[in-house]
């Protein structure tokens, strides 16, 4: 695998947003309220005849900067909040969409729990024909997400230090080798699916398997890794890279391209044997009390220049190519966030595994922290 | 001091002589009471004044019992039918039954192993605060003046900040390339970046040595201060020497203190999940990330109830346990 470029602007990362939360849902209020100074190509609908509030359970600060203030000028008595609370985990997630029904009128969300929610009822069908933007976005992401609107996408790759290690690693098994090589030098997210997907990949198998014997194999190769790691990261995953304290780390591409900016030595790598990704996007809720207001707002959010300003702004990998001539160049040519057909036919996608196979997963991840 | 141990004696006893004119029979009808009136009080004119006394007594426990009932009691009531309940994997609502799925579940290995492990940190981080703390509470006890008031000041200001503020302090101090590791460096005890702090069972020790040492400090202080220092001069005289007056004197009367300071730096350890999250780095995880993770990761409420009831019920049986054994060394010393 080459190297990517450092980087030369400055992103959010999802944790960063996260760690934002109160602040920025205490701010989004007052800030919605009050009028942008530049305008948008939206022309008045429908929804021009509805006045409410729009709840977003989502990131703070995992939108445009200004956007909720310039769809507000739009739609002078519709006003857009983003709500974080429980957003520390699928199940939370989805626990607090099915206790708070007609609270919220969309969510941020990936395919898993897209998928759990239509299942459970939760989920109102895309309507395509009040979403025209939706054109523009790439059609592999809109068949990995049919659920709503895909908004962002990322990649669960290797990073590592140039300076500090003499090998090039291109694939999982490099990694796995190189671990034990340089015992206590490698970093891991604690997230299940992305982990449990590098595993799977890096046995041949796929990120979305709820095989027992391969689920199996999997949790004796994690285990395998676990003693030569540092940690094991819920929080600043490529800080120890960026330090030098790790070598390597299993982390995000969007990660790693901000981590890029504050050290030109970290090298990005879509492993050979492919990668598990996740793609997210805004899906509707039955229960949404302004449903016509969030299709409006949907396509408010594909139009290219509030896409890029959102893509600019989060720093995230962008699944609309009709967006690329607003972006800032670095995310245009970074390795892991441009638009890479390539690299896109190696990485498979995150899905729902069904109620025992997500139990069965989450028992597995479990027991790996327990060690 | 002398005058000060009076003044706390003298106290006590109009406190037992009140006690007592509240809590002992009523006199015969035919005594005269002390007042200076002088008239009669009646058996059935009295009864209601002490009854008054009690209920005012009463109502003075009634916001603690209040706030107890209803933050301690209700929670720990709902954990507990909640942990008899069921979780619907799509939708992860709880339906309560009375299933014990949920206990049975805790025997599996996982679970006993992280238990295991937050008792043995737990102890350990215990009889390391206990080893540190007493010495700093005997120095303070013997201090006198502005010098107590300056060091007891310096035992309670890591408490005027956040605990995970706190927390992410050490992380500094114990990681790569911080102060300890430079430290250690400099006086050649290590060479290179310290492996084993940040990120380890050894890190998140320090870490809640680090948190609750004033918790063991301050009782012991407490009980050390009460010692009346004729005592240890009385033990002198009769000719024990520096170190079989501690043994046989200070720690025998400063027990209470040592009791309630391990109980209350090892009952919140044992349940700890800030301090391993953020020093652990997710290898070495504690109870309290476990039964966390239930809640928040997997939310399997019920499941992560019965673990959190399971722990609740290991500590208050350790508890009582202890409370019998000092209730037995009690009698027999009191004999």
């Amino acid at each position: 695998m080459g190297e990517s470029d450092g980087l030369h602007g400055k992103a959010v990362t999802r944790r960063q947003a996260l760690a934002w939360g109160a602040a920025g849902a205490v701010a989004t209020a007052p800030l919605s309220g009050a009028l942008a100074a530049c305008g948008s190509s939206s022309k008045p609908s429908a929804a021009d005849q509805l006045s409410g509030t729009l709840i977003l359970l989502g990131y703070p600060g995992w939108y445009g900067p200004d956007e909720f203030t310039e769809f507000h000028h739009l739609h002078p008595r519709l006003t857009v909040r983003n709500s974080a609370s429980g957003l520390v985990g699928d199940a939370q997630h989805i626990a607090q969409i099915a206790g708070n029904r007609g609270k919220f009128d969309l969510t941020l969300c990936g395919p898993p729990v897209a998928r759990q929610l239509q299942l459970a009822g939760f989920l109102q069908p895309l309507d395509r024909s009040a979403v025209p933007n939706l054109k523009n976005v790439a059609p592999v992401f809109q068949r990995q997400f049919p659920y709503g609107i895909p908004t962002d996408y990322g990649k669960t790759g290797i990073a590592y230090r140039k300076d500090l290690i003499p090998e090039r690693p291109t694939s999982w098994h490099d990694l796995w080798q190189l671990a034990k090589k340089y015992s206590g030098k490698t970093t891991m997210l604690n997230y299940d699916i992305d982990i449990q997907g590098s595993a799977l990949r890096y046995l041949g198998y796929s990120v979305n398997s709820t095989n027992p014997d391969e689920l199996n194999k999997m949790q004796q190769a994690l285990l395998e890794l676990k003693p030569h790691l540092q940690a094991v990261l819920s929080t600043d995953y490529s800080k120890p890279l960026i330090e030098g304290t790790a070598y390597m780390a299993i982390d995000y591409d969007y990660d790693i391209a901000a981590a890029q900016q504050k050290n030109k030595n970290i090298v990005w790598v879509l492993p050979d044997e492919g990668a598990s990704a996740y793609i997210e996007g805004w899906v509707a809720l039955r229960s949404a009390s302004h449903l016509a207001a969030v299709w409006e707002l949907m396509n408010f959010h594909l139009e290219p220049r509030n896409y890029a300003s959102f893509i600019n702004y989060t720093g995230a990998a962008y699944v609309e190519p009709a967006a690329k001539a607003d972006l800032k160049h670095y995310i245009v040519v970074n390795q892991s966030l441009r638009y890479d057909a390539a690299a896109l036919r190696k990485v498979e996608f995150e899905k729902y595994l069904g109620a025992k196979g997500v139990a069965e997963r989450g028992k597995l991840w479990e027991e790996f922290l327990a060690a | 001091m002398g005058q000060r141990a009076s003044q706390s004696g003298e106290s006590y006893g109009r406190s037992s002589s009140l006690l007592e004119s509240i809590e002992s029979d009523p006199p015969p009808l035919s005594r005269e009471p002390d007042d200076s009136s002088g008239g009669r009080i009646s058996r059935i004119a009295r009864f209601p004044r002490r009854a008054v006394l009690r209920l005012r007594g009463q109502g003075l426990l009634l916001p603690s019992v209040v706030s107890a009932g209803l933050f301690f009691l209700v929670p720990l009531a709902l954990l507990l039918v909640y942990s008899f309940g069921s979780v619907n994997l799509l939708d992860y609502q709880v339906y309560f039954g009375w299933t014990i799925s949920n206990y049975t579940s805790i025997i599996r290995s996982i679970y006993l192993g992280v238990m295991l492990r937050s008792l043995a940190l737990s102890l350990g981080a215990t009889l390391a605060c206990l080893l540190i703390g007493f010495p700093v509470a005997y120095t303070i006890a013997r201090a006198r003046g502005r010098r107590q008031a300056v060091l007891l000041v310096m035992i309670m200001v890591p408490f005027w900040t956040s605990f995970i503020v706190r927390t992410y302090g050490i992380y500094n101090v114990i990681s790569y390339n911080g102060p300890l590791d430079r430290l250690l460096n400099a006086i050649g005890l290590v060479h290179g970046q310290l492996q084993s702090l940040l990120f380890q069972p050894a890190g998140i020790g320090i870490g809640i040595v680090y948190s609750y040492l004033p918790l063991m400090v301050l009782p012991i202080y407490v009980a050390l201060e009460r010692i009346e220092p004729n005592l240890l001069l009385a033990a002198s005289d009769l000719g024990a020497g520096p170190r079989r007056v501690l043994r046989r004197v200070v720690v025998p009367l400063a027990a209470p203190g040592i009791v309630a300071g391990c109980f209350l730096v090892g009952i919140p350890a044992t349940g700890e999940y800030t301090i391993p999250a953020i020093l652990g780095g997710g290898k070495a995880v504690m109870y309290g990330n476990v039964v966390s993770d239930q809640f928040l990761s997997l939310g399997n409420y019920p499941f992560g109830s019965a673990i959190a009831m399971a722990l609740t019920v290991l500590i208050l049986a350790v508890l009582l346990w202890l409370r019998s054994r000092a209730a037995k060394v009690e009698s027999r010393t009191s004999r």
